[in-house]
């Protein structure tokens, strides 16, 4: 235990230093980008802090600072945190880190405000993941709408005010249902401490519909099929680092909240209708891979294959309710791959989105038929760029393998079908993974018209920073697995004991 | 031993590290790197082989370093050796070092000349991977990695349209087979926690009897694994329905052909399924569909390459024929008899495959048979190659093909499996037609070459590119000869592969000696058949004293490989953009966005619309709406009382 308020340092200090930014625009485009580069820098440093030391062999939660908030309603400022949190808090500081290097360089009207937001929305992240009050969490979730809201809504591409506007109805409006269930489980246990809901015990009626509400407010951030739409819309108006950002974190959100609130809280109706979700998950899986292959925008192309990976996530926790009592180890096994799917589908989504934007500065285009044979003139890149398309379809060895590979067994636990029709996830993958690799980097282009020249050295920093951790994580989870490890455990055998 | 193992195996991935990092130093440097890399690699193979066999060594099992330990799942870097892998990985080790010899000069003008060496390395370390895996997780890495190097040497010439459609392919069908792979992987791991070789051969009697639940079907774990595995095996081997990448893989560069088709990635599938052989032996009904799957893939794929004019095709759709024998083997319960063929096969094959490169080269790559003609004057070195190697292919007594291949198909008949008997022992028909079209054509009748390069009979062609055609003569002619006796008695491979028995009872009774099966072979029917062939192919390719026409019906089945053609290059993607795009546009966007997205948004949006025209701000509109409220309030009262 350290001897400071860790988790608040980590939560305002990006969101102060990114209100200043904001609000006083005298700062000029350099010295902005040097105080995100160093506030990032340090976010990170503090959160690699905080893993150094968790003590990972406890499932307690650590470094809590409780407080109380609003007495008489029982509220509390509960900042705390679990293995899931410390990994996606390192995910967070992490990406947030690369977005300012590859900011650093690009060119933006306002810049200070631009960076100042993305500062506001890593503390808002950090403070979603580590918030154990419902309404403390329920503040920072939503809060997070208003920053992604301006960076599309100011910085975004033409289309932009359709897509904010979307983005922002669809999502408030799962929250609203969430809210409401929030509000009538607190008024149950008398406290809105998350924890204070686990002991709860609710008709099978109530868990139905608070499951559900539970299911559509984290099923539309994730987001589930067929609540997905937003998606490809939002990423396609959003800047590329408000892209990565989404992609890689935001979307992550949702995965959390479902193993926070859903699997702990509404387990009899999860197993109920767990059959169900795992069909919604494969056909997020298979009938989104398709939709990926269709697409002739390499960012939309992107985003449905973060729907198709975000499968996997709903899958490895909905297992979870339906292996709990076949089969416990295999229940374990998928809510980890669950956890470490969404890690890596965080490093590599972003270093995707990194790569179309760096390809978007020549071409000015998105579309694949207007970017082709890449190859030649940004071999470097291209080399990238392939190894992260080939991490994108679940190559062994690097970190999209992993989960994939956790959450096929753990479905092979409960039926062959499923396994296999997730398992058909790496022939899809695959196919629209290359397809885009295909058409864009490889090809014959003797003009040129784009004018690509090999990309930036902060550019090649960040995408062989990400190169490094997906390696590292594919061939070596071992650390993930330790973080994980305890915290997984404790949350399956706790349902268990809850149901017995 | 270990250790030198480990080195034998890193080798040629420290090679790629070195070449990766010093993409700028000079082309001395790339083939000094690659090149000595691999031949550490092969010196080791061979010594450890020496050692292995001089000091009795049993098998033996290391995990050398462990990734990763979670419960069920963990991932190590382990080591199995055993006279398998060792004579597996100096197969692999010899080929792929004459290749990168030979690429030497074949890709010498070639402006991506590192990254080829780069490719090629990493290629052979993946395989090597494979090879001396002993656990299935390491398997499963080796197998996608192989995977990825021939993606990436497949599409070597990036600008080259048909080059990255084949790797896209090859890629893809690779991919089916590794579903089934992972499936079985992940079957292993739930059912044995464990994917360590011999822990899993050692419980496998226990679980034999678990049974499991496939689609309401109920079968024996084990067996499902095994058939799962070996769907793996179908696309890596290139069998019936998932051949149809390996003829496309040929827009790659020729050296690349030989290194797959030879010894580091089609042989991965039987490796595998041999390896495994403790496991496949208990299972029941898998071995069968083996050998039939083998048997067909053998008779039908090599009627395709009777029709091709593309060398290298040509010498492709062998290659699958000559991988449907091993299967064939291998569902025979002769493991030891498939990876004879398979060592043999690697040597004949990789030799034709350079003189086929050899050739492109001196024809300015030209590939197709009709325009190449009369080399024997002008190539004579790559002409007696290629005779050898084309008689090893067809079987011709005392070649080494003619121990391997004749073995298999007499071993398939005395075990008394007739209708694959039959099919296989029909094969020594076309392989020999197939084999003298090549050969009759390129080498014989007029030279297609011009006059002034005709007489130039100082080059044939680099010496690099020659000397790996001596090399490779010997052991595709006489590897056969000398290893015959002692594999056939189970010394090669001793307890590393499961049912010798079977092969050391037809041995007994069958063949005798290496002596005798040789002068035995001239009375049997498989001779006759080859003489047939030789006959045949004599008065028509060459002395061309008479023309067959097939039916075009027929040959434009068997031209467009029995459907599966059209069924790669227009149905399968054509089904699948439309269901793509049905997806997409009729259900993604038309239905579940506009329909129930922004439609819910348009009715609340033309519904405020309308209560908005309520707010008009005009007195009158709201005194007339009070009165008529008033009205209609005092009517109601009225008729409630």
């Amino acid at each position: 235990m350290l001897d400071y308020p860790i988790l608040s340092i980590l939560v305002w200090l990006p969101i102060i230093v990114g209100l200043m930014l904001v609000v006083s625009s005298d700062f000029g485009k350099s010295s902005s980008a040097l105080i995100t580069l160093l506030t990032t820098f340090l976010v990170f440093i503090i959160s690699i802090k905080l893993f150094q030391s968790y003590d990972h062999l406890s499932g307690e939660l650590q470094f809590v600072e409780k407080l109380v908030w609003i007495s008489g309603l029982n509220i509390f400022y509960y900042l705390a945190v679990d293995g899931i949190s410390v990994s996606l808090i390192l995910l967070t500081s992490f990406i947030n880190l690369l977005i300012a290097i590859f900011a650093s360089s690009e060119n933006y009207e306002n810049k200070s405000s631009y960076l100042g937001y993305f500062l506001i929305l890593e503390g808002l992240l950090i403070g979603t993941f580590s918030a154990f009050d419902s309404i403390l969490f329920y503040i920072f979730f939503e809060s997070l709408l208003i920053p992604l809201f301006l960076i599309i809504g100011i910085w975004g591409g033409e289309n932009r005010k359709y897509a904010t506007i979307k983005f922002f109805l669809y999502t408030l409006f799962g929250s609203v249902l969430m809210l409401i269930s929030i509000l009538y489980l607190a008024n149950l246990a008398g406290s809105f401490a998350i924890r204070d809901f686990y002991s709860l015990t609710l008709s099978f009626e109530e868990e139905v519909l608070i499951l559900l509400a539970f299911l559509i407010g984290f099923g539309i951030k994730i987001p589930m099929w067929p609540v997905h739409t937003w998606l490809p819309d939002a990423h396609v108006e959003a800047p590329t680092s408000g892209s990565v950002i989404l992609a890689s974190v935001l979307l992550k959100v949702g995965g959390y909240g479902m193993i926070r609130f859903l699997l702990p809280i509404t387990t009899e109706a999860g197993i109920y209708l767990s059959e169900y979700m795992i069909f919604l998950s494969l056909v997020a899986i298979i009938y989104i891979s398709f939709v990926a292959f269709a697409q002739e925008d390499m960012k939309k192309l992107i985003a449905y294959s973060s729907v198709a990976h975000m499968g996997f996530v709903t899958m490895g926790i909905f297992l979870v309710f339906n292996l709990l009592g076949k089969n416990p180890t295999a229940a374990e096994i998928g809510l980890e791959g669950a956890m470490i799917q969404m890690i890596s589908h965080g490093l590599i989504s972003a270093a995707l989105f990194f790569c179309i934007g760096i390809m978007y500065r020549y071409s000015h285009s998105r579309l694949i038929k207007d970017n082709y044979g890449v190859a030649q003139f940004m071999p470097i890149f291209s080399f990238l760029m392939i190894f992260f398309l080939m991490a994108n379809s679940g190559l062994p060895g690097t970190s999209g393998f992993v989960g994939e590979f956790l959450v096929i067994t753990s479905a092979l636990g409960s039926s062959f079908l499923f396994g296999l029709l997730a398992a058909l996830s790496l022939i899809l993958s695959a196919s629209y993974s290359l397809k885009l690799g295909k058409n864009v980097l490889f090809g014959d282009n003797q003009k040129n018209h784009q004018g690509y020249i090999e990309c930036m050295n902060n550019e090649k920093i960040v995408l062989s920073a990400l190169v490094i951790f997906v390696l590292y994580l594919g061939i070596s989870p071992d650390f993930l697995f330790n973080l994980l490890d305890k915290s997984v455990n404790d949350i399956i055998t706790s349902i268990s004991i809850g149901r017995a | 031993m270990t250790a030198l193992t480990i080195i034998l195996l890193i080798s040629p991935l420290i090679g790629t590290l070195l070449l990766l990092t010093c993409q700028n130093r000079s082309k001395k440097y790339s083939i000094l790197i690659s090149n000595i890399s691999i031949l550490i690699s092969f010196l080791l193979s061979l010594f450890i082989l020496y050692l292995y066999y001089s000091s009795n060594s049993v098998p033996q099992s290391i995990n050398v370093l462990t990734f990763a330990d979670i419960k069920l799942f963990s991932l190590y870097f382990g080591l199995y050796i055993d006279s398998l892998s060792l004579v597996m990985s100096s197969v692999v080790t010899s080929v792929s070092l004459l290749v990168h010899y030979y690429s030497i000069s074949y890709m010498k003008h070639d402006r991506s000349f590192n990254r080829f060496f780069i490719y090629t390395n990493f290629f052979t370390f993946s395989m090597l991977l494979i090879v001396f895996s002993n656990n299935f997780l390491q398997l499963f890495i080796g197998w996608e990695l192989v995977g990825l190097s021939s993606y990436l040497l497949i599409g070597f010439w990036i600008k080259k349209e048909s080059a990255i459609s084949a790797n896209y392919k090859a890629f893809l069908v690779n991919r089916v087979g590794d579903v089934g792979l992972l499936l079985g992987l992940c079957l292993i791991l739930l059912s044995y926690s464990t994917t360590d070789y011999n822990q899993i051969f050692e419980i496998k009697n226990s679980i034999d009897m678990d049974r499991m639940d496939i689609f309401g079907y109920s079968f024996s774990a084990l067996s499902a694994i095994c058939m799962l595995l070996f769907i793996g095996a179908m696309a890596k081997s290139a069998q019936v329905p998932l051949q149809f990448w390996l003829p496309d893989s040929m827009e790659g560069p020729t050296p690349i052909s030989a290194l797959i088709h030879a010894a580091t990635m089609v042989t991965a599938g039987i490796y595998m399924v041999a390896r495994l052989s403790p496991l496949y032996e208990l299972t029941d009904g898998v071995l069968i569909f083996i050998l039939y799957i083998g048997s067909i893939t053998a008779f039908f794929l090599g009627l395709v390459a009777l029709v091709q004019n593309d060398i290298k095709r040509i010498i492709a759709y062998s290659t699958i024929s000559q991988l449907g024998y091993m299967t064939a083997a291998l569902g025979a319960s002769l493991y030891s008899l498939a990876m004879f063929h398979l060592i043999t096969h690697a040597f004949f094959k990789a030799l034709l495959f350079l003189c086929a490169g050899s050739i492109i080269i001196k024809c300015h790559h030209e590939q197709d048979i009709r325009k190449i003609a009369g080399l024997r004057k002008v190539m004579p070195i790559t002409y007696l190659a290629f005779l050898y190697a084309s008689l090893s292919l067809i079987g011709f007594p005392l070649t080494s093909g003619f121990y391997s291949k004749e073995s298999i198909i007499d071993a398939v008949g005395y075990f008394g499996h007739t209708i694959p008997y039959l099919m296989l022992l029909l094969s020594i028909f076309t392989t020999t037609l197939y084999t003298s079209k090549i050969f009759f054509k390129v080498f014989f009748g007029k030279c297609s070459l011009p006059k002034s390069e005709e007489n130039n009979f100082k080059i044939e062609n680099d010496r690099q590119m020659l000397l790996p055609l001596f090399v490779l003569t010997a052991p595709a002619v006489f590897l056969g000869l000398f290893i015959y006796d002692p594999l056939m008695m189970g010394l090669l491979f001793q307890d590393s592969l499961a049912a010798n028995e079977l092969t050391i009872s037809f041995y007994n009774n069958y063949v005798i000696n290496s002596l005798n099966f040789f002068l035995h072979s001239f009375m049997t029917i498989n001779f006759l058949i080859l003489f047939a062939g030789l006959i045949f192919s004599y008065f028509y390719f060459y002395k061309r004293s008479f023309d067959i026409s097939i039916p075009r019906f027929i040959r434009a089945v068997i031209e467009k490989e029995y459907g599966f053609d059209s069924l790669s290059r227009y149905f399968i993607p054509r089904i699948q953009n439309n269901i793509s795009r049905f997806l997409w546009k009729d259900i993604d966007i038309s239905t579940i966005d506009n329909g129930l997205i922004n439609n819910t948004s348009n009715i609340i949006n033309s519904l405020s619309n309308k209560v908005k025209k309520l707010q008009t701000g005009y007195i009158y509109h709201y005194s007339l709406i009070i009165i008529s409220a008033l009205i209609l309030l005092l009517i109601i009262m009225r008729i409630a009382h």
